[in-house]
């Protein structure tokens, strides 16, 4: 299975009003990464995953899914 | 924009790098051609041009493939993402090292080329590249 990794953190972040900055606040990493990983430029680690699911009180699977193309 | 009252931290640092880069760029000119002119023989200030082409060299290599600083530096900018892109930089720099020493040997076999003078040259390539991939890098989500 050749799968990528999916993105929704942007629509997450706006839906919960927060800019990159604040987001970045919050779990004390620089706004580049936050906009390097909204884009699929930057693949987080897990720990990284896992904090900003909590800074924004979702799960992780709600910002990050397997991307099969469509299948 | 203006440059010195831009405040982010990340953007600064990409400046300091570019600007270091062609520092180095220049110095690593003027040392090759000023030895060169002079016949391979080495006056004093052609050793503070090499002293400072190595200085400047290491602490590219040092900051744009370590976490080292001398002063306190905000940890946002050691995240995770920073340290892919050194572990990145590092990796080009090596192998643009290795390259540049690949090409330097196959020269030697035809033209032989002076350790002292060709080493500082080697090293500031290698510095360079992993200086202007690292700044490249980070400049993606700038």
């Amino acid at each position: 299975m050749d799968a990528k990794l999916g993105v929704r953190l942007k629509e997450v972040r706006t839906g919960a009003g927060l800019t990159q900055a604040e987001l970045a606040d919050r779990v004390s990493v620089s706004r580049k990464t936050i906009n390097t990983v909204e884009n699929g430029v930057f693949i987080p680690s897990t720990l990284l995953a896992l904090k900003l699911a909590a800074a924004l009180g979702t799960d992780v699977e709600d910002l990050f899914f397997l991307d099969t193309g469509g299948s | 924009m203006s440059w010195r009252n831009n405040g982010d931290p990340g953007q600064r640092r990409q400046r300091a790098f570019a600007v270091a880069i062609m520092v180095l760029v220049t110095v690593g000119l003027s040392v090759t051609s000023a030895i060169q002119e002079q016949g391979g023989h080495w006056r004093p200030v052609n050793i503070v041009q090499t002293g400072t082409l190595l200085f400047l060299a290491t602490a590219i290599a040092l900051g744009s493939t370590t976490r080292f600083s001398i002063r306190y530096r905000d940890p946002a900018l050691n995240d995770e993402l920073t340290m892919a892109n050194r572990a990145s930089a590092a990796l080009w720099g090596f192998w643009a090292l290795m390259l540049a020493l690949g090409v330097a040997m196959l020269i030697n076999l035809r033209w032989p080329l002076p350790l002292q003078e060709t080493l500082p040259v080697l090293i500031g390539i290698g510095s360079i590249i992993a200086g202007a991939r690292f700044v490249m890098l980070e400049r993606r989500g700038a």
